[in-house]
């Protein structure tokens, strides 16, 4: 909140300015306060770009593809981790690389956002847990015994959705329990939300497709399957269950 | 007679400025900008 206070404060200067010059300018063209609006908007925009820049992606981002670019956005702009924005490229289906892969290649970006232009994203990270308790009881459609039906290390890893691949990183054992968890937590789910995992992790639909079977939005769907990921890997965490 | 012709009085500009309404349309204004 401290921007919003430091831009009123520039506005208000910017009209104090040379004797309120830029009041003194109203023509009565308009009704006093919207001309007030328009002059305030565009001196806020004015000091939010002298502060952090006009919001355009880098052209250097923007050359390594379109990836590239949601990731520049997401990191830079909306405050994501690296983690966070790999799940959320993966779930649209932007990027297909590993984790491991992604944050070699956003490199670029990374240090775009570490330069003092820009704003510093605040970390979502899960290393640092809310507090979200593990979820109701119940039971996944998977079967928790076999887990390797539905976590086939077969697959090549680009095939694999990001929950799958956030399991496929663990030991077999690890990976057992990490099921048993997932499946409780899917279990305390709502409804749509419990279908929306078995659609799209499960049975591999397109994040889309599944989204119309919900009767949800596919930008809604996508939030929530983030939002899902990140409380899987919280509460793996929790469990000590850690990426190898 | 065109609406660019209509007289209009005077304005005080910093009695427009310390008007409540004003103050609050820059907060509201800033707040949009920095609601991230």
């Amino acid at each position: 909140m401290l921007d919003a206070l430091e831009c009123s404060q520039c506005v208000l200067d910017a009209l104090e300015e040379a004797d309120y010059r830029r009041i003194r300018r109203y023509e009565g063209r308009s009704s006093l306060g919207t001309f007030l609006h328009a002059v305030i908007n565009r001196l806020a925009i004015t000091c939010k770009r002298e502060k952090y820049g006009r919001r355009r992606v880098p052209e250097t981002i923007t050359r390594l593809g379109p990836w590239a670019e949601k990731a520049y956005v997401l990191i830079c702009w909306d405050n994501y981790s690296p983690d966070d924005a790999y799940d959320y490229l993966t779930i649209a289906g932007l990027y297909q690389e590993t984790r491991a892969r992604f944050l070699q290649d956003c490199g670029p970006i990374l240090n775009k956002a570490r330069s003092p232009d820009y704003r510093r994203p605040v970390s979502l990270s899960v290393d640092a847990p809310t507090g979200n308790p593990l979820e109701g009881l119940g039971a996944m459609e998977h079967d928790t015994r076999n887990p390797s039906h539905i976590l086939s290390k077969e697959h090549s890893e680009h095939l694999r959705s990001p929950l799958e691949q956030l399991l496929g990183r663990l030991e077999a054992e690890e990976e057992f329990a990490a099921l048993g968890v997932i499946r409780e937590m899917t279990a305390g789910l709502p409804e749509d939300e419990q279908l929306l995992v078995r659609l799209v992790y499960g049975e591999n639909h397109s994040v889309a497709a599944a989204a119309k079977g919900v009767g949800l939005k596919p930008k809604t769907a996508q939030r929530r399957l983030k939002r899902l990921l990140t409380r899987f890997r919280e509460a793996l965490l929790k469990k000590g269950i850690r990426r190898s | 007679m065109a609406s660019s012709e209509r007289p209009t009085d005077p304005i005080d500009p910093k009695a427009v400025l310390c008007a409540a309404e004003t103050v609050e349309k820059i907060d509201k204004v800033c707040r949009k900008h920095f609601r991230d």
